[in-house]
């Protein structure tokens, strides 16, 4: 009886749980409204698609994952300095895109900031424990943990990777899920031909074709996601800016508002420069980078080099990303904590207001425009604005 | 009672006893409140309403003004225009705004059940045979991605 009882109590509670909890780690969403070759998907083939794209993020996730146990990156970390270790296709792939980006970005993105990570207390050991206030580690710590972080300590011959140093450790956090998406693009685009469709691997985001069936006559559009929602009124504070007449693009977003913590007045966050060992600090809240599908592995570069921004000082940061734009078209919408914005390329962003405007004329007046276009040449030197120190106490200790 | 003896009576038990009454009160107690704030949690409530046709999105209006819509196919094509008395329309479903809410007053589809969806202040209408879904809009701008 008693059992049955705490069987039937067990059930209940898995039920409820799965109500609201996602199935598998990579947070995967894809529009129900997608086509292929003029042609609407139904809803049968959408979810073997779904199903089959699970299985596919779960193989790249158990290769790439520091946490597991086994995976191609926890034994690249547990080898000892001159030891091979023979990845998978997808590691080797991920790392041989890093070696592209380490040198094109002269170091800015680099995925050998594992120790560096883990001494600020942003490796995935501290979940939970991230937003908690704490000093700054020691400055010998830090160059201790900065000589053992240089990608330079790697070499990777094909599916063949040797470290140079011991304790040089990788994490492929900033390339993983943009790669992903590539991935994804690929399965569908081999069983779809001609396909049409959004997508999205966390804050990586895939716009597939031309949109179809385009009421508003906006193209696709996409949400810049607002990193100071916090202290943001009106509706849809969630919205810092919108693009639209998007097509055939690789949208993605690096932003201080995950994994972050305040100390003394200054916010840490989760974006290690490798150059000074220490969470970014140029004054730079937010990138966005916009790439072209029919560039190679838009996806990951999109990730990366949204991250890369964060780790050159902010005039150095346009001016990459200007280059971008010129020779591969790629764009970038870079926020900084004086609450301007500077758009490089010629995509189309609108404020909340405009977009308001063109969608829903009845919230023009509700909605907030909450960063500006900056008015003249950018500086180094970023002077945090009032409703930034304002977002800063809101994580400040008493 | 050693301990052996202890866990030996506490297997032969066939009943609850007052320590088992105390647990599984709880432990329904905590299933019954997650289930009944699931589903007795308010969701927002929108400020107008859009009408969808084989999932597009080709009307939207306000639910603050009462009126009355016509939703209808006209050669393979959804359309939606104001509803007049007096005419007559094929593959129709009439949209009727009132008070902030939306109801389906009138159809010729097969099964009726959009009718039957009552008047919604969030949630959807669906009608199948029409292939047709009227949705109260979330409070925010939206966009595909």
């Amino acid at each position: 009886m008693k059992r049955a009882v705490a069987l039937l109590l067990f059930c209940a509670l898995c039920l409820l749980c799965g109500c609201s909890a996602p199935s598998y780690f990579v947070e995967f969403s894809l529009s129900q409204n997608v086509y292929s070759q003029g042609e609407k998907l139904s809803k049968s083939e959408i979810a073997r698609l779904q199903e089959d794209i699970s299985a596919l993020l779960h193989e790249i996730e158990s290769q790439v994952s520091t946490e597991t146990v086994g995976s191609d990156i926890d034994r690249i970390n547990a080898a000892k300095a001159g030891e091979k270790v023979y990845v998978g296709e997808h590691t080797a792939a991920m790392l041989e895109i890093c070696g592209q980006l380490y040198k094109q970005t002269g170091g800015a993105f680099s995925p050998a900031l594992y120790n560096l990570s883990r001494l600020w207390g942003f490796t995935p050991e501290f979940e939970g424990m991230y937003t908690v206030p704490r000093a700054e580690p020691s400055s010998q710590e830090i160059a201790e943990a900065l000589s053992v972080s240089s990608f330079d300590d790697v070499r990777v011959e094909g599916n063949v990777v040797v470290k140079e140093k011991d304790d040089v450790r990788l994490d492929l956090g900033g390339i993983a899920k943009g790669y992903m998406s590539d991935c994804v693009r690929a399965l569908i685009a081999e069983r779809y031909p001609d396909f049409s469709g959004t997508f999205s691997v966390m804050s990586n985001s895939v716009l597939m074709g031309q949109k179809q069936e385009d009421a508003v006559g906006l193209g696709y559009t996409a949400t810049l996601e607002n990193p100071r929602a916090d202290v943001t009124g009106g509706v849809s504070a969630n919205g810092a800016l919108y693009f639209t007449g998007l097509s055939d693009v690789a949208v993605s977003t690096s932003a201080d508002n995950y994994r972050f913590y305040v100390y003394d007045g200054t916010l840490y966050k989760h974006i290690i420069d490798p150059f000074t060992g220490k969470p970014s600090q140029n004054g730079v809240i937010s990138i966005t980078v916009l790439v072209p599908l029919s560039q190679e592995n838009a996806g990951a570069l999109a990730d990366a080099y949204s991250t890369a921004g964060f780790c050159m000082p902010l005039t150095q940061a346009l001016e990459f990303y200007r280059s971008l734009w010129e020779e591969q078209g790629i764009g970038a919408v870079v926020i900084t904590s004086d609450f301007c914005y500077d758009v490089v390329g010629g995509y189309t962003v609108l404020q909340p207001k405009e977009y308001a405007a063109l969608t829903r004329p009845e919230l023009e007046d509700s909605v907030e425009n909450v960063f500006s276009l900056r008015e003249g040449e950018a500086q180094d030197e970023v002077v945090p604005c009032q409703k930034e120190r304002e977002y800063i106490s809101l994580f400040s200790q008493e | 009672m050693n301990r052996k003896e202890k866990i030996e009576c506490i297997r032969r038990q066939k009943y609850f006893v007052w320590g088992d009454v105390v647990v599984f009160t709880a432990a329904f107690a905590l299933v019954l409140l997650f289930f009944l704030l699931s589903f007795l949690t308010p969701a927002a409530q929108g400020n107008t309403f859009s009408v969808l046709y084989r999932g597009e999105e080709i009307f939207r209006a306000s639910l603050s003004e009462d009126a009355e819509y016509v939703f209808y196919i006209e050669d393979g094509v959804g359309k939606v225009s104001a509803y007049g008395d007096g005419e007559s329309y094929t593959d129709y479903n009439v949209i009727r705004v009132s008070a902030g809410k939306v109801s389906v007053t009138r159809s010729d589809c097969t099964d009726g059940t959009c009718r039957h969806f009552g008047q919604i202040a969030k949630g959807d209408i669906l009608c199948l045979p029409h292939d047709l879904r009227i949705r109260i809009d979330g409070d925010g701008l939206e966009t595909d991605v």
